[in-house]
Order: structure tokens, then C-alpha cells, then sequence
């Protein structure tokens, strides 16, 4: 008989609303201690299972993930293998996802995802960098907690977790020198976005460090900074190694060097970053530094809960370190 | 009282007539005495001259004794930040039961010119260094040592290690950013990059804005401030003929030595040059000139890295690599806005 009796009975009863006796048993604010107590106490006399109530408000919160279109077109998408994380993360904290790609066009045009509309979500999660001023309405219009995954934007008020995309390429770079490296290029488009630029700025405080000249001719981009097309060239001189601001530009150079002639690590020597390149023969042999995905993904939706749950922990950027994958791309000289 | 050193348990036990368990229990504060009982064990205990021996303390209370490391030249300075940074820890290990051992490390020692040797053979179970230092040294203690160890302001490549860092590279960007934001696009950097960690993350910060807003970096306003080689703690500068109409200063107390060097010149700040700073521990150049800067969270670098070598000494998970733990913009008035 207990287990039939509904949160709707005890409102019934004590004409009150369902919501507040639900915030009443949940512990949640905005109702007086007054009128808790007397829920409580119906609850209790009806046979209510309180312990039930818990796990049910524990369990079921709907986290919305938003990724933009534009990455999930490049290849076996990295964002996509990081909503998978989110959406394993969220499972093992008893919480579901609801996925929506955002469409270029979409995100232009400023308009809001449907999740926002049709789905009661508690929180939302958005992968990958999108434009500043739809950040912007998302966080002010979605009425939700808003957790920015792998980017962050200045001057708006939520929290970001990220992959260290200084101190990762700085460690790639020290990776090299301390192989005796001294020419050593760097591959990326800085103007393209933040991470990017975060990442040569690794490369370069490695560089400075090691009193190495920063060489134009060796900053090459990898990509179209307004429609993220990529393309690598090769520079008339080459360096011993090259330091790139991701693997799929890592697979790119080795492509080209390989139709040029060159062996890999045997004449250059390349380093990456993501640790995460499918389908290309360089994938078994690329050193890498590791994005920590399950890492992030446990972080992100840890705090999106947090806040969820009401906790008004200042906002700002968790970064995530990790370490070097160690394989066969770079020659000690 | 002369007998203070040998009384026994026992003896209190027999005076009170309870047994020998008991008072064990009413004094290590356990569980299962009454507290009429707990007092009354007390009181004899002190009347007896009872005095609890230091092993019995420290297990009953898990507490760990902790070694904590910093160079000498960081005492040496005045204020000194990475003290502060100590007292905190300290304030932060003695909430958790825990005790920590200070060793000030000379700079003959950092540079391993002698045996090595550290906390003279003080049974500890984990280390904190403090601030940047030799990492021929910090590889040695890491060696030397069984127990785990955070850096705390300084970070290496090293997996194996946790490093808690205030988020210089970031932080240095964001002052500078006001800069730009007021208007300026001549700005240069004081400070040795070459010469700490950290001071190379700010110029890498100070550039990084320069390279964002497409404004170009002159090498002459690159002002060093200090020694290159880390072991200096004297600062000092001259300023170029020519001046760039901002400054990014790589610490507060270089900040107030520029704006002395500027009134030197006849320039006033922020009328003719806008400086900002980062932090040095709360320095103040005067009440007049409070200097637009960046303060670290100490107390939370403090907290983050006890809690975490708490985790480590504990055997939960392994060591994460570098932390960076944000602070805040501290609006002064030492930017001025320009057209």
C-alpha cells in the first residue's frame, strides 16, 4: 500500500503543490520550515517512502548537450567521442543526456537549440567553441546552469572545463628539445581560435626557455581560420621536428612528408596534440600529448550537478592536465 | 612532581579505580568513556603529571608531519610571498591534524654543492615545496623520499607529481587586457622571463594579448627586471629613452620601483604612463597609488594543496600533473584611459 502513495496524495492532502512538496522532501529551498515540517509529517503518516523520494530526486536530472555542426563533420569527430564521455559521466550519476547538434546557420542566426524549448532540461553542456554572443544568450535565455566544455569565453558568467592547452604543448615542445631538437616548427592557424593560440604560446614558452629562435618562416597555418578547411604546406626549409596543434594536422604533415620522400622519425620528427587520431596509418606512431576526455567529461558534469543542485561555488575555468603518449614519431639527435 | 615522567596508565587507573582501557580511552578521547568519567581521568591525569606520550597523539589523530621546503632567497625578501603562502598551508595542515616542518634551503644547498640532506632524518610521510627552485633539487627530494610531493607555485614536466600553480599566464593576460581595453597600444613588459617559471608565464600572457589585438611586440620595451638565472631576488632596472605609454609589470614590487623610476623622470602615473601589476602578497606602494593588479588565491593554493597531498599520502589516485588555480583582478587606479 506504501508504494502507491504519490507525492500527489500528500498535496491532495494538505493542499499545497506538488513542487512544494517535493522541494519539501528534497531538501530544496522555498518552502518554511513550518510547512516542510508538516509534509514531513504526512509523509511519514501515509507511508510515503522517503528513501524513494531521495533516489528519485537524485536520479533523473536531464543534462542538454549542445556541439556545434561544424565538429562533427571533420573525420571520426573528437567531440563526439567527448559527448560520449559526458553522456557515460552523466549515466553513472543516475542523470540522462539529450543531444542536439547545432547548426552553422543556426548559430549564426542566433537561434536558441530546441532542447531549450521542448525538454525540461536541468543543466546544459556545451562542447566546443561557439561564437561569444550566442554563448552569451544561451546563458542568459536557457534559465539552467551553462558548462562550456574544451573552450571558454571572457566576460561571461559560467564555468568552462578545458584540456591545459599551454602547459600541454609547452610539454610537448620540452619533449623535443630535451631530444636535442633546435628546429623545431610549429603547425596551426593561431588566429582560428583560443586553443590554438593557447597551444603556441606552450610551444613558444618552451622555445624561449631553451633560448630558441622563433623562426616566421616555421609558424605555419593548418587551417582556414573563417571555414576551418585543412590544408598543410610544407616550408621551403625543413625543420628537424614540428609541433602540431592537433593530430589530424600531425596526420596532414605526415601525408605530405611522406609524398615528399621523408621518413618519420628516421629524417623529421613530429609531435601532436589530442591524442586522438582515427583511421591514419600515423595514429600507431604519433607522440602525442593525452586530452583527457574522461577526465573533463567527470569534471564537467560534476559541476554542472553541483550547480544544478544549487551550489553557488564561484564560476571560472577548471583545466585539466595530462601526460605525453609516449610512441614513435620523434628521433632522439 | 619529580616523578612526573614515570607515571603510568596504570597508576592512573589504580587511583580512580577503573580499569587501565578506560583511562586509555577517556585520554585518546574515544568513544565509550562518559564524559563524568572522561573529566575525572582528566583531572587526575594532570594532577599526576601524566603527560601522553607524542606517538600516541599522532596515530590516534592521524596526523602526518609534512616537510615543507622554500629557497632561502624567498625569506629572505620582504614581504615575503611564498612565506605567506606558508603560513597558510601551515594554518590549512593544523585544521586537518596535521604538523609541518620548515626547512629554508640555502642557495649552496638548492644547487646540490654539498651532500645532500634534508629534514635531518624527521620520519615524515609527505613534502610541500614552496616556490620555484633548482629542479636538479627537486628531483633529488623526490628521489630522496618516500612520501609524496606537491609543488606549490611551481610546476615541472615531471608525471609523477602534483603542481598547484596560480594561474600566471591567464592572470597576465587579464591585466593586460585592461590596458588595451583603456585605449593603449604601446605597452611594454618589466620583468626577467627568463628567470622564473612564472615570470616567463606572464610575458607568455603579455605577449599572447599583444598577438590577440594584433598590436606588435617591441623588444625594446621588454625591461628585465632581476638576475636570469632564478637565484636573484634583487630587482632592479633601467627604463629605455623612449617610452611605450602602458606597462605590464611581472610583480607588484616592480611595479612601485617603475613608478619610482618614473617620477624620477617627472612622469606621473596613470597621467602620463599606466602601469598594472600582479601580485607580491598584498604590496602596497602607498595609499595615494593603489596599482591595478592580480592576486593569486592563496588560501585556496593552500587548501588544494594540502587536501591534495592529504589524497596522495592517503594511496587515492595518482598524481595529476599541474593545477592552476584562478585569482582575482584587484581595480586600482593606475590605468588611465586613452583616446
Amino acid at each position: 500500500m506504501s508504494d502507491s502513495v504519490k507525492l500527489k496524495d500528500i498535496a491532495d492532502a494538505l493542499q499545497v503543490s506538488i513542487v512544494t512538496v517535493s522541494n519539501a522532501l528534497s531538501g530544496k529551498r522555498g518552502v518554511s520550515e513550518e510547512v516542510r515540517t508538516k509534509i514531513i509529517e504526512k509523509a511519514e503518516q501515509m507511508g510515503y517512502s522517503r528513501a524513494k523520494y531521495k533516489k528519485d530526486s537524485e536520479s533523473g536530472l536531464k543534462i542538454g548537450v549542445i556541439v556545434p555542426e561544424k565538429y562533427l563533420h571533420v573525420g571520426i569527430s573528437f567531440y563526439w567521442a567527448m559527448y560520449q564521455m559526458v553522456a557515460y559521466r552523466a549515466s553513472k550519476k543516475q542523470s540522462f543526456t539529450v543531444f542536439e547538434m547545432l547548426p552553422t546557420e543556426e548559430e549564426k542566426k542566433g537561434e536558441l537549440p530546441k532542447i531549450l524549448y521542448e525538454n525540461s532540461i536541468d543543466g546544459l553542456i556545451i562542447i566546443g567553441w561557439v561564437e561569444k554572443s550566442y554563448v552569451q544568450k544561451l546563458v542568459a535565455l536557457s534559465n539552467v546552469p551553462v558548462v562550456l566544455l574544451d573552450f571558454y569565453v571572457e566576460g561571461i558568467a559560467c564555468d568552462a572545463v578545458m584540456s591545459n592547452n599551454y602547459i600541454g604543448m609547452y610539454k610537448m615542445t620540452r619533449y623535443l628539445i630535451e631530444r636535442g631538437h633546435k628546429k623545431i616548427a610549429f603547425i596551426g592557424t593561431i588566429e582560428a581560435n583560443e586553443n590554438i593560440m593557447d597551444r603556441y604560446f606552450g610551444y613558444r614558452k618552451a622555445m624561449e626557455e631553451a633560448s630558441l629562435p622563433l623562426e616566421k618562416k616555421w609558424l605555419i597555418k593548418d587551417r582556414d581560420a573563417e571555414t576551418g578547411d585543412m590544408e598543410v604546406e610544407l616550408p621551403d626549409e625543413l625543420p628537424t621536428a614540428f609541433v602540431c596543434n592537433c593530430d589530424l594536422a600531425a596526420g596532414l604533415l605526415y601525408d605530405k612528408l611522406q609524398k615528399a620522400g621523408y621518413s618519420i622519425p628516421k629524417d623529421i620528427s613530429i609531435v601532436g596534440y589530442d591524442n586522438y587520431l582515427f583511421a591514419h596509418p600515423f595514429a600507431e606512431q604519433i607522440t602525442t600529448y593525452n586530452v583527457d576526455m574522461e577526465q573533463m567529461a567527470k569534471a564537467a558534469v560534476k559541476i554542472l550537478i553541483k550547480k544544478i543542485k544549487g551550489s553557488d561555488r564561484h564560476q571560472g575555468i577548471k583545466y585539466i592536465d595530462s601526460s605525453i603518449v609516449e610512441r614513435n614519431s620523434v628521433r632522439r639527435i | 612532581m619529580g616523578q612526573r615522567k614515570n607515571v603510568k596508565l596504570g597508576d592512573i587507573a589504580q587511583a580512580l579505580n577503573v580499569s587501565i582501557v578506560t583511562v586509555s580511552n577517556a585520554l585518546k578521547g574515544k568513544k565509550g568513556v562518559g564524559e563524568e568519567l572522561r573529566s575525572e581521568i582528566m583531572k587526575k591525569a594532570q594532577e599526576l603529571g601524566y603527560q601522553m606520550p607524542e606517538r600516541v597523539i599522532q596515530k590516534e589523530y592521524e596526523s602526518y608531519q609534512i616537510g615543507v621546503v622554500i629557497a632561502e632567497r624567498y625569506v629572505k625578501e620582504f614581504p615575503s610571498f611564498y612565506m605567506d603562502i606558508y603560513k597558510r598551508v601551515a594554518q590549512e595542515a593544523t585544521k586537518k591534524g596535521c604538523l609541518t616542518v620548515l626547512e629554508v634551503v640555502s642557495e649552496e644547498k638548492e644547487r646540490i654543492l654539498q651532500n645532500f640532506s634534508i629534514f635531518s632524518g624527521i620520519p615524515l610521510r609527505g613534502g610541500i615545496i614552496i616556490g620555484e627552485m633548482n629542479p636538479e633539487y627537486v628531483k633529488k627530494m623526490k628521489s630522496e623520499s618516500k612520501y609524496p610531493i606537491v609543488c606549490v607555485d611551481y610546476y615541472g614536466i615531471s608525471n609523477d607529481m602534483d603542481y598547484i600553480v596560480t594561474d600566471s599566464y591567464r592572470g597576465m593576460q587579464l591585466v593586460t587586457q585592461i590596458l588595451v581595453d583603456a585605449g593603449h597600444k604601446e605597452i611594454g613588459f618589466v620583468g626577467t622571463p627568463s628567470a622564473t617559471n612564472s615570470i616567463m608565464d606572464r610575458y607568455m600572457g603579455y605577449c599572447k594579448v599583444l598577438q590577440k589585438n594584433h598590436l606588435k611586440e617591441h623588444p625594446e620595451w621588454v625591461i628585465y627586471d632581476r638576475r636570469g638565472d632564478g637565484y636573484g631576488y634583487h630587482l632592479d632596472f633601467e627604463l629605455p629613452q623612449n617610452l611605450p605609454t602602458a606597462f605590464a609589470c611581472n610583480c607588484d614590487k616592480t611595479a612601485a620601483i617603475l613608478i619610482d623610476k618614473l617620477a624620477q623622470r617627472g612622469l606621473k602615473v596613470p597621467e602620463d604612463i599606466s602601469v598594472v601589476g600582479f601580485d607580491n602578497g598584498g604590496f602596497k606602494k602607498n595609499e595615494a597609488i593603489q596599482i591595478t593588479t592580480y592576486e593569486s588565491d592563496q588560501r585556496a593554493m593552500a587548501q588544494i594543496s594540502i587536501n591534495t597531498l592529504l589524497k596522495r599520502i592517503q594511496g587515492k589516485e595518482g598524481p595529476q600533473g599541474v593545477r592552476f588555480v584562478e585569482g582575482t583582478i584587484i581595480p586600482g587606479n593606475t590605468v588611465k584611459i586613452i583616446e
